[in-house]
């Protein structure tokens, strides 16, 4: 393994010249903590513990050796050049000498996402929005090389705290709207909601882990029910990026759930006569004319 | 008078004229028909509080909204006319507001969700269509009506659901299409089945009630039914 290796150290400027053209493959990334295929702040500083895994595939190439290998490394330059090539590229090296076993295809698991973008060599702040780009690269049996590429966001938007107003009462629920607001207190740079989370407590209560309604931009209002009428709620709404950034709170409004009337119960209060259920009445009339209709229409139909 | 008379005249003789065009048209064989229709609807639900109170006023509004049905008939006879008995089912909602228990509007929605369905009996007067070559079908249709209702509060859930039973008398007038194209008529027919299409209005007064049951409201439309379509005869 070890001349294997040597070789293909010796052969990494020869790969660096050539991999700007020759891409020919995709690398798909997996996050542990979420799907958004972003990383936030959180995960990028490692407040949050988050993995990545990749998989990929190198399309163009298809003479593997059975002895080769691919190398697993990070790029902030599209295309993956390498920084030995282009001195505006900085890379760092998750992985080498993974296996190919003959195969055009590997995978990799089980990189913080911190750790990594920290790498020496790379430049990514948890602060300036960035595209990470992730490459596996191999060399086939006649010395070509083959670069899969695969990008992740590093999304350091931080939306504005939503500005909230007093929740309308619902029966046994609050219908809660705000706007977006326009203040920044987190150390991102200003960003557009992707979504919003709405969390609701019994008055002076603390809030929920998990929220009450979850809503996707660009709406701005939502319904939270399960609630008991003639209790008095606090709301709080948050603001998430793309990435899962999360946004200051919203100021705390309260309100408090009542009996509202629906169409039926209007009805019903004002003295009206029907009941629901199947029909009355004449209702068995035109049951029995309906069906030997649909009996004799059935019966000619038979040879 | 004279000139209706004379462009009527005319009109048919110019039918004639097509009709003789292509003596060698063959019609496949016919089963019914299949009607699309659209209409406006509004249930008559306030008429039993004779002007006391106006629930459904007070929920919906005074709006008629949009009901769409899909028919389908068997032909019986076809000679003189055409006779006809047939299915049709459809969709209407009313979304609207709930109000407090002191009377005012609140934000909580609550709906009214009509699945109409019809027993349909139907003539019509074709003759002048396909054998004359005037291309308009009078017609005239009785149907038993089950109007299968629910109502939603602003949860989502239903909070009562029913189904009231009726009738219905309708009169209205279709135009052939297969007039002003004779030759597309014809490839459509040996293409599709399809022998004839005809663009319609009717006109549809209902009386839906449970047959005056004292349990029942009153769905019937508040005034008489204006309704437009395209009917396919296959």
């Amino acid at each position: 393994m070890a001349p294997r290796l040597a070789a293909l150290l010796l052969l990494l400027p020869t790969v660096a010249l050539a991999q700007v053209t020759t891409t020919t493959g995709a690398v798909t990334i997996a996050e542990s903590n979420d799907s958004d295929n972003a990383i936030n702040i959180a995960e990028c500083n490692g407040s949050i513990a988050d993995t990545l895994s990749f998989t990929w595939t190198v399309s163009t190439y298809s003479v593997i050796p059975t002895g080769g290998s691919f190398t697993l490394y990070v790029s902030d330059t599209s295309g993956c050049p390498l920084s030995t090539t282009t001195s505006t590229a900085n890379t760092a090296t998750i992985a080498s000498s993974i296996p190919t076993n003959g195969s055009s295809s590997g995978s990799y698991s089980g990189v913080s996402v911190s750790s990594v973008l920290h790498s020496s060599g790379l430049t990514f702040s948890c602060s300036v929005p960035s595209t990470i780009f992730v490459c596996a690269t191999t060399v086939d049996g006649s010395g070509a090389v083959a670069t899969a590429v695969g990008s992740i966001a590093l999304d350091a938007s931080v939306p504005p705290a939503p500005v909230v107003n007093d929740p309308s009462p619902g029966d046994q629920a609050l219908g809660v709207s705000w706007s977006s607001g326009s203040t920044v207190v987190d150390g991102g740079t200003t960003g557009t909601a992707a979504s919003y989370e709405v969390f609701v407590t019994t008055h002076g209560g603390a809030f929920p882990v998990n929220p009450s309604a979850t809503v996707t931009s660009p709406s701005t209002s939502a319904r939270v029910g399960g609630l008991v009428n003639g209790v008095l709620y606090d709301v709080v709404v948050y603001a998430l990026s793309s990435g899962g950034n999360i946004s200051a709170a919203s100021n705390v409004v309260s309100g408090t759930p009542v009996h509202v009337d629906d169409f039926w119960s209007s009805y019903r209060n004002a003295g009206g006569k029907e009941t629901g259920g199947c029909s009355h009445g004449a209702a068995g009339a035109i049951a029995l004319v309906m069906a030997p209709l649909l009996l004799l229409a059935r019966k000619r139909r038979r040879p | 008078m004279k000139r209706v008379l004379a462009a009527l005249a005319a009109l048919a003789l110019a039918a004639s004229a097509r009709a003789e065009a292509d003596p060698d048209a063959q019609e496949s064989s016919r089963f019914g028909s299949v009607e699309l229709r659209l209409s406006g609807y509004r249930p008559n639900i306030d008429a039993e509080f004779g002007g006391l109170a106006t629930p459904y006023h007070d929920s919906f509004g005074g709006r008629r909204g949009w009901m769409a049905k899909v028919g389908v008939s068997k032909e019986w006879y076809h000679g003189f006319g055409t006779f006809e008995t047939g299915v049709s089912a459809g969709y209407w909602e009313m979304y609207g507001h709930g109000h407090y228990s002191d009377g005012s509007v609140a934000a909580d929605s609550t709906a009214l969700k009509v699945i109409p369905t019809s027993l349909m009996f139907t003539y019509r007067f074709d003759w002048l269509a396909e054998r004359i070559g005037i291309p308009l079908a009078p017609y005239g249709r009785f149907s038993l009506e089950r109007m299968n209702w629910w109502v939603d509060r602003g949860s989502g859930d239903t909070t009562r659901s029913g189904a009231t039973n009726g009738y219905s008398l309708t009169g209205g007038m279709a135009l052939l299409l297969d007039f002003f194209d004779p030759t597309l008529a014809r490839e459509m027919d040996r293409d599709t089945g399809i022998n004839h299409t005809y663009i319609f209005v009717d006109f549809t007064k209902s009386k839906i009630d449970d047959f005056g049951s004292s349990h029942s409201w009153d769905m019937s439309d508040t005034s008489t039914t204006l309704s437009g379509g395209l009917l396919f005869i296959f």
